[in-house]
């Protein structure tokens, strides 16, 4: 209960520190030139994917709740807010049809029944959010309330990020199959092709990332913060204590569902393409990998983890395309094997190191503490 | 007389094999300790494993408090109503510390109320004295995995005291304990029983610290292969031919004859 003010002011310190770099220097760098377009759009898409990051870290290193489907509710994300841009630029195409390219070379002259309410902005926007959070929560009911834990949940959700993926891939979902949706015009009206509306998408993917971090930071401060880190370690103590440990576990899977939705929801705009590969086992794999390589049940970790392993990504995909799989894993075994704490736990450790001249393995001993002390449990 | 727990014809199977075969057993409301012994694999553990909803008989009634079926609630509601159980290894949060501990303990359990509010002033008062009761106030912002095992032990007795319950199980709470610290035991159970309205049943297979505890008068009672064998203050039941046979029976030798 000690010391927590001034280790939330450190962490209040880091806060506006990340905050200023991300939402004030990089763009007006970009504004004078010395960062260009690209590069702040490939940094506006590095952190969309922390968005859906936090939202791992929140069930996963929060919760010890290992999910492998998060790709799903990230496409789900994508998708809502791709058909909105398409139908926005639907009649403008090359064929001037009233649907989208992809479906007249399909055959489909008819605007499928499902893809009418995306034609609203609200209502596109919104379905980029709840409809994930929506399926995150059902998913949850379904599993949580019949008690399947573990290994058994990741494999299900595993399971269904498959299904999801093969049903994206298939023609008749009119979803522009493995091809996927791309070829956006503009979003609420503004231009895709003008510098200043993805300027704008930047910055408002920096406050939204902002914002999710306030919020999770929030939750985690909470009690029902201290309930999720109880889940992770002793599930079993809770519920004995007369915790209906299920409801934490539904209400952070959909949050985390909210988080990866609203990921996408930035992703797809910035990217221009959002594709079936984007969605299935591999890249919901891949989160766990970035939160992991950060340090989960930090927060920090995640936000550093996507950024870092995506910027890494960018460069070495352009100079070694054929390594970087092998990269990525021995990265994930380095970080298992060594780092168990992640990037965040080497630099305290160091700290620790260069303050007390501990010993550099890693300690046997519980972790201190994994999260900051709040006055407010 | 009230009726605290009324255990009628319990059956439990474990695939066919029965863990506890027509159990009876009544706990009185004003009964402060109800001491429960037997050699292993009695069904002492499994019958507080059907208490608290961790194991579903194939026959029998709990009512708890003359009212309640405790059979088919969940955990969490078993919990709710009052029933507390220790389990026979420390079960706390290591990671945690030892007033964080306290603070999922006791107060609200609703997950959209803990979201939104914190833990009441009221709420770290009564914390605070449950912590000093156990002789643990002064490891507050403690992790409670760096604790001692015996003070893992208390510090997982006050969680469920800080929930003032109204029946608390206690599955062999001084197992791996100093000698100082089972009698440092002893005295926070008198402690309990005298402050708290509770009713404390124990599970025990150190016969020296049942005899500690038993010496305030409390009711033993023996288990043996899944029923009751024998039921009594503890002179009563050592001296009885059944239970002496029992435990030489498989080879133990806990029970030793009084003198």
């Amino acid at each position: 209960m000690t010391g927590g003010g001034r280790t939330r002011d450190a962490q209040l310190l880091w806060v506006a520190a990340g905050g200023a770099v991300f939402v004030v220097v990089l763009p007006l760098a970009n504004l004078s030139g010395f960062v260009s377009d690209y590069y702040l759009n490939l940094f506006g898409k590095y952190l969309a994917l922390a968005v859906l990051a936090l939202g791992m870290d929140l069930i996963w290193g929060y919760t010890g709740v290992l999910s492998l489907g998060q790709a799903i509710f990230f496409g789900i994300g994508a998708y809502s807010i791709g058909m909105h841009m398409l139908l926005e630029g639907s009649g403008k195409g090359v064929y001037g049809e009233p649907v989208p390219d992809f479906m007249v070379w399909n055959q489909v002259y008819q605007l499928p029944l499902f893809w009418k309410p995306y034609k609203s902005a609200p209502v596109a926007l919104a379905a980029a959010v709840l409809l994930p959070a929506g399926l995150a929560a059902l998913i949850g009911l379904l599993t949580f309330r019949r008690r399947l834990r573990g290994t058994y949940f990741a494999i299900l959700t595993q399971a269904i990020a498959f299904a999801v993926w093969l049903m994206f891939n298939r023609n008749e979902m009119r979803l522009g199959g493995t091809n996927g949706l791309t070829d956006f015009k503009s979003i609420l009206g503004f231009s895709l092709s003008a510098p200043a509306t993805l300027r704008v998408l930047y910055l408002i993917t920096a406050l939204a990332l902002g914002a999710a971090l306030v919020l999770a930071r929030w939750l985690v401060q909470s009690k029902s913060g201290l309930v999720l880190q109880a889940i992770r370690d002793n599930e079993r103590r809770l519920e004995f204590l007369g915790y209906d440990t299920s409801a934490y576990k539904i209400l952070v899977f959909a949050i985390s569902g909210a988080l990866a939705g609203l990921g996408g929801m930035l992703y797809a705009p910035q990217v221009g393409i959002i594709t079936p590969s984007q969605i299935g086992v591999l890249p919901s794999l891949e989160i766990v990998i970035w939160v992991a390589f950060g340090g989960r049940g930090t927060l920090w970790g995640a936000l550093l983890g996507a950024v870092s392993i995506n910027w890494l990504r960018s460069v070495l995909t352009g100079t070694y395309p054929r390594l970087w799989p092998i990269i990525l894993g021995g990265l994930f075994v380095t970080v298992i094997m060594f780092f168990p704490e992640g990037l965040l736990g080497v630099g305290s450790r160091l700290k620790a190191v260069l303050a007390r001249r501990v010993p550099l393995a890693p300690a046997a001993a519980p972790a201190a503490r994994a999260y900051p002390p709040s006055d407010k449990i | 007389m009230a009726t605290l727990l009324y255990v009628d014809g319990l059956t439990v199977s474990f695939d066919g094999f029965l863990a506890l075969t027509n159990l009876n057993l009544i706990l009185e409301r004003d009964e402060k300790i109800r001491l429960l012994i037997g050699p292993n694999g009695a069904g002492k553990t499994t019958l507080f494993d059907v208490l608290t909803g961790q194991v579903e008989p194939v026959a029998g009634r709990v009512i708890f408090e003359d009212r309640l079926n405790l059979l088919g609630l969940s955990r969490h509601r078993i919990a709710a109503h009052g029933v507390s159980r220790k389990f026979q290894t420390p079960s706390i949060f290591p990671r945690h510390t030892v007033f964080e501990n306290m603070a999922l303990a006791s107060g609200e359990k609703g997950c959209l109320a803990n979201t939104f509010a914190g833990t009441p002033a009221a709420e770290r008062e009564r914390i605070a004295a449950v912590l000093a009761q156990v002789g643990l106030l002064s490891h507050l912002g403690t992790p409670a995995g760096t604790l001692a095992h015996g003070q893992k032990q208390w510090l997982e007795i006050a969680m469920l005291l800080v929930q003032s319950p109204t029946l608390l199980l206690l599955d062999e709470p001084v197992a791996g304990m100093t000698r100082a610290e089972k009698e440092r035991t002893v005295e926070i159970l008198a402690g309990i029983v005298e402050d708290s309205a509770c009713t404390v049943m124990l599970i025990e297979h150190d016969m020296e610290f049942v005899r500690q505890v038993a010496r305030g008068g409390h009711r033993v009672t023996v288990l043996h292969e899944g029923h009751v064998l024998s039921e009594g203050s503890l002179d009563r039941v050592q001296t009885d031919e059944r239970v002496i046979e029992a435990y030489l029976g498989r080879g133990r030798i806990a029970v030793t004859t009084p003198c």
